[in-house]
């Protein structure tokens, strides 16, 4: 099952408006590729193609199936090996989302040699940290509770 | 070049259509990429097997690029834009759900979120252990495609329900 429908399944269980935020913005780059290009590898698995777009072939790429089971190692273990295994599960993630940021300037820039010379820097925040900004860009109801303070 | 590379190789072509393929004088990608689509269909036809011409050029894209190792582009779609939010989650599914899942556990158990902007990159994550974790996670993630109303949202797999091995 693909993410939005894991996604919107939450977002309606925690009452979380952000699907229809998504709505004309969100753009599925794994149909983009499949519409646009075809590359000498065997399949469009982001664990493939990360490593054509130029990730280290030395990354431990494992499939989403391993990382349930990292997860739920997780559970079940002390305190030590617990740490150990949630910053493996944050690595595996970051692979992914390098895999797509490579795929993403690829597909923008159609040039390859460029995509895998790319040296990817990034800082690494919590999630959670967002809730603690001051908020941009408020909804009418927010502004209009904003103003009644 | 990769003149040897099996035609097994080319996506959409599984064990059946590729031992069709040999049988019809096209063992091979360098075979595939080289073969007339028109004299492919006549000979498929009187072999008693049906594929179209159309069929036939859509897997000659994908022999083609592995048998020049380079990319070979087959669409124009609208042209991406630099910034962008990246999505991926990690989530329980299939049997994991069915043998190793608990009423306490979330679904969705790893948020990861790049935001690209202005040549800057974030990477934003949240390992949530527990259900009532979800929602604050849900909402971060509300507030950062709040934030940044411009910019596309990217997923790889988002949408489809078809395996990533096309």
């Amino acid at each position: 099952m693909p993410i939005l429908r894991y996604l919107e399944r939450a977002a309606k269980r925690h009452r979380v408006n952000v699907m229809d935020r998504l709505e004309g913005r969100h753009l599925d780059l794994l149909n983009f590729a499949r519409r646009n290009v075809r590359l000498p590898i065997r399949s469009f698995e982001l664990k493939t193609v990360g490593p054509y777009l130029g990730m280290s072939a030395e990354r431990d790429l494992r499939d989403g199936f391993a990382a349930v089971g990292l997860f739920q190692r997780h559970r079940f273990v002390g305190a030590t090996e617990r740490a150990s295994l949630r910053n493996q599960l944050l690595a595996y993630n970051c692979d992914d989302l390098e895999g797509l940021i490579r795929a993403a300037a690829f597909l923008r820039t159609r040039d390859l040699a460029a995509t895998r010379a790319l040296v990817l820097t990034y800082k690494t925040i919590e999630l959670q940290s967002l809730l603690a900004r001051k908020n941009k860009h408020p909804t009418a109801i927010e502004r209009a509770r904003d103003n009644e303070r | 070049m990769r003149t040897g590379t099996d035609i097994a190789m080319v996506i959409g072509i599984n064990m059946a259509r590729a031992d069709t393929m040999r049988r019809l004088g096209v063992p091979s990608v360098a075979a595939l990429a080289a073969a007339d689509p028109d004299e492919l269909v006549e000979k498929a036809k009187a072999a008693g097997t049906n594929v179209s011409a159309r069929q036939i050029k859509t897997f000659q894209h994908h022999a083609r690029a592995l048998h020049s190792g380079q990319p070979e582009w087959i669409g124009s779609d609208c042209i991406l834009t630099a910034d962008f939010i990246g999505l991926d989650l990690e989530y329980i599914s299939g049997l994991w759900s069915y043998f190793g899942g608990s009423k306490r556990q979330p679904e969705i158990f790893l948020f990861g979120v790049v935001l690209e902007r202005a040549g800057e990159r974030t990477i934003f994550q949240r390992l949530i252990t527990k259900k009532e974790e979800l929602g604050g996670a849900l909402r971060a993630f509300d507030r950062l495609v709040r934030d940044n109303p411009d910019i596309p949202i990217f997923t790889w797999n988002g949408t489809n329900a078809d395996s990533a091995l096309s």
